[in-house]
Order: C-alpha cells, then structure tokens, then sequence
C-alpha cells in the first residue's frame, strides 16, 4: 500500500501494449535496403502530480518500455524514463489554456549494445480545449541523445574522415495535434510533426550517400557490411489515431503514421507505421 | 430515494386546506429506449391550472467522494442554500459558470466556509478546475413541487388538484433540453404518470495514450 499523501498530491499510474508494423525499419532510401518488421510494445508508467496551487501543478513521473522486434531482434530495446513537468493552466476551468515545461531524461539500452545510449529532453506545450469536442495541443521539443558507443571503428574509409560516434544526435521537433470526439466513446487523433536536425539511417555502404553524412560506423545488426550513418535531415510525420474508451480506465486505439525525410542532396527516405494498442490509466 | 423540500410542502399544504381542496401526489416513472429504468433525472411542476408557486428556502448538499459530485444531479428550488463537502482526500475546485450562478470554491477538502445561496432559476453545471472528467449538474427550479429521479420513480406529494405542467429534464436527454407534459391531477390519490426518455448515449472519460517512440 503506498503512503498517505498530503491532500496536494496524487499518485498515477499507467500501463500501454501495442503492436506495430513498420515498413522501413532500416530508414533506407535504397529499395534494395529496406526492411520492414513488427513490434510488440509493452510499458507501465507511474508518478505523482501535485497541485500546491490553484494554477500550477507539478508532475514527477518514471516509465519503462519494452519494444521487441521479431526480425530485427537486436534492435528490441528497452527504455527506462524519468520526467518532470511544471504546468501552468492560464484561467479556471476545463476550457483554460495549458502551459507545459518538461523535462525528461531516457536511457535506451538495445539487445546489441552498440546502439545504447542517454536521451535527454526539454519540451514546452501549450493546449487548449477549443469546443466540448476539439483539443488543440502544440508544442516544441529539443532533444540531446549521446550513444555510449561514439569511438566505434568506421567501416568504410570515405572521402574525407567521418568520425564514428553516428548515436550522438541534436534535433529540435514542433508538433501540434489536434483531438475531436466523433462519439461519446470515441475521438480522432490528427498529429503533425517537424523535425529538424541530426538522425541515423542503415544502408549498403554507397559513397554517394555517405558524401553527405555526418557520422558512420558499422551496423552488424541490420546486416553484414551495412553501415549506420547520421546526417542533418529534416522529417515530417503526419498521423491518425483512432480511440475508443472502452471503459472509464481503457482505451483502444487504431492508427497509422507516415514520416518523410529528406537530408542532403537527393536523399529521403519514407517510413510507415500501422499500430494497434489499448492503455489503462488509472 | 426522492427529495422533497419539507418546509415547502407544509407552507403548501397549509395553503391547500385555506382554499378547501385537497391533495395528491404525482408519481412519474421514467425507463429509457432500452427499457432501462432511469436515474439521475428531474421532475417538477412548473405550474398548476396556469398558476406557478414559489418554493421555500432549504438546506441541502452536494458531497465529492471519489472524484465524483453526489448526487449527479441535484433537484432545488429558487432560494436554496448547497454547501459541498469535499469527502476525498485530494483537494477540489469546485466551479461553475453557468448564468444562473457562477461561483468557485478554491482548493479544498472537508467543509466549505459557506453554503452557497441559488437564486436564480436554470441549469448549473459543475466542474473542478483540477479534474476534468468531475462533472455535476444542479437544477434550481421556480416551484415547490420537484423531485429527483432514482431508479426510475419520481414522487411529488401534497398536489393540489387541477392541470399540472410537468416538466421531465435530464443530462443526456436527446434533442431537447427538457421534456414537458400536461397531466390531469386528481384530488386525492396517486396520478400515474409512465414516460419514456430517449437518452444520448454516456461519454466516456477520453484519456489519451501517451506516445513513446522507438530509438534507433
Ligand atoms: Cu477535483
């Protein structure tokens, strides 16, 4: 049994199971390289939320995941998180504007190690319920990943020297979704999405791909003599959810996302992903 | 379970036996399309033979006990006085912004300094500004005769005879906000009344997932 809180505090807690597909694993912009897979996700999440005042309130929250992937089984990962937010609600009431500062700070650690690594989060949002049945949420996020692996041997000696620690990325993400209920039980989830800065993709080395990396070193994991390279890349991602409360605790949830990414000269790459999960949140 | 406002039924009564008529009582029993006896339902007469009447002042609450107003629904007449106890342990804030009356009540738990006085006829709904998904709903009535739904059945006793304007209002009744009807009291005796109600279906708290993505 946990502790008596004071009359400010609240304990959450929160569980989540999908199941994904994902039709360029590898983020190839080579047909011949693209690999798709599934996922199963599993994560529980929990927290406390305090409210010391009638406009602000605190979130402290720690999460685990677990993705498992069933070709690629290397890159199953599993993701330990620890958050804090401060939210600011502009006005009383359910229709008041949110702000929200957060922080978080993850620790990814794959089946193949090479891939581990620290990411590290700041993200402001602010939302506001426009009518009984439309949210509107935007938001900003920097994040700052560092791989434990950044000296690993490059495979193939480019043109100029590239240096191996690919797993070390900045990038800067905006976002804004949009909620509309479509019943009582049931609403739609529109998300749009700008990344910009660095990010890592596999291939068969090609020198007129690497010409515009950043980083690359060997990526055993997606094949023999591929590589994973980083380079400056700016993606969009355009998704669609549908929910449906199942109860007051569970809800289902069908969706399909579509994420666009061009770096460099001629270079993108397309990713797809259907996913089906339900999430308790109690 | 019914209300009634007692200090209003003997100032109606007294009333009634002045004039040298006598009294019965409405009682209405509301199911929904399903054939599901309903809750959470108000009845009242809004007049009798054109006549309206004016209810006499009371005391009631509405408590919050697991994140929820209770009752849901709240029957009273002009000129009420609502304390609302807070029974969690997590503090509320209890607001509304309805027309009728628009009050808050700060951060709280146990018992409010004050009840709160509703003087104006009209629909009042309840929210706290730290849970959203806490909502209730009070209806202030301009008539002594009024009586909330449970399982069903309504009660209203001590009617005068004569042609009662009755008035059915319910959170989720569709297409209209309230439903009326004209009974023929009798002047003694119980006046059945078995209504059907087409209800919208419940919304469901919408708690959205919290998206994670996978690292590369
Ligand atoms: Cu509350």
């Amino acid at each position: 049994m946990l502790t008596p809180l004071p009359a400010f505090a609240q304990w959450y807690f929160g569980s989540s199971t999908e199941l994904r597909s994902n039709d360029n694993v590898t983020r190839s912009p080579v047909a011949e390289n693209i690999e798709a897979d599934t996922v199963l996700l599993g994560s529980v999440e929990g927290g406390l939320h305090l409210q010391p005042g009638v406009y602000t309130g605190l979130t402290l929250s720690a999460g685990v995941t677990r993705e498992q992937f069933r070709r690629f089984a290397g890159l199953s990962q599993t993701r330990g998180l620890l958050g804090a937010a401060l939210d600011r609600k502009l006005g009383v009431g359910e229709r008041a504007p949110r702000l929200r500062l957060g922080a978080t700070i993850e620790r990814a650690d794959f089946n193949s190690n090479t891939r581990n690594l620290w990411l590290h989060s700041v993200r402001l949002s602010y939302s506001q319920r426009l009518s009984d049945s439309l949210l509107l949420t935007a938001a900003i996020t920097h994040e700052n990943q560092q791989g434990d692996n950044d000296r690993l041997r490059i495979a193939v000696p480019p043109a100029r020297q590239l240096p191996g620690d690919t797993w070390n990325q900045e990038a800067l993400v905006a976002s804004t979704a949009l909620e509309w209920a479509t019943g009582p039980a049931s609403w739609l989830t529109a998300t749009l999405q700008f990344r910009h800065g660095e990010t890592a993709a596999s291939i068969t080395p090609r020198p007129s791909i690497l010409r515009q990396a950043t980083a690359v070193t060997n990526d055993p994991l997606i094949g023999a003599g591929k590589v994973a390279y980083r380079l400056d890349a700016n993606t969009r991602q355009f998704a669609l959810d549908w929910n449906l409360a199942l109860t007051d605790a569970a809800t289902a949830y069908f969706g399909a996302e579509r994420q666009l990414t061009r770096g460099g000269v001629s270079l993108s790459y397309q990713v797809d992903v259907i996913r089906a999960g339900i999430v308790f949140s109690y | 379970m019914l209300y009634k406002g007692r200090g209003t039924c003997a100032v109606a009564l007294v009333a009634l036996l002045a004039a040298g008529a006598e009294a019965g009582s409405l009682v209405v029993t509301l199911k929904d399309q399903d054939g599901v006896a309903v809750s959470d339902a108000v009845v009242y007469v809004a007049s009798i033979d054109g006549q309206a009447s004016a209810p006499a002042p009371q005391q009631v609450t509405v408590d919050q006990v697991d994140e929820a107003f209770v009752p849901h629904v709240r029957a009273v007449g002009v000129g009420a006085s609502i304390s609302f106890p807070n029974s969690d342990h997590i503090r509320h804030h209890v607001y509304s912004f309805a027309p009728a009356k628009t009050f808050e009540l700060p951060l709280y738990t146990g018992l409010p300094a004050a009840p709160i006085r509703f003087d104006q006829a009209g629909l009042v709904t309840l929210g706290c500004n730290i849970h959203d998904h806490m909502l209730g709903y009070i209806l202030v009535v301009n008539t002594p005769w009024y009586a909330e739904v449970a399982s069903g059945t309504a009660r209203i006793d001590n009617l005068p005879a004569g042609e009662l304007a009755v008035r059915i209002w319910h959170p989720r009744l569709s297409g209209e906000t309230e439903l009326e009807l004209t009974v023929q009291a009798a002047a003694s005796g119980d006046t059945t009344v078995q209504q059907q109600l087409t209800l919208l279906p419940e919304r469901k708290a919408r708690r959205a997932p919290r998206r994670g993505s996978s690292r590369y």
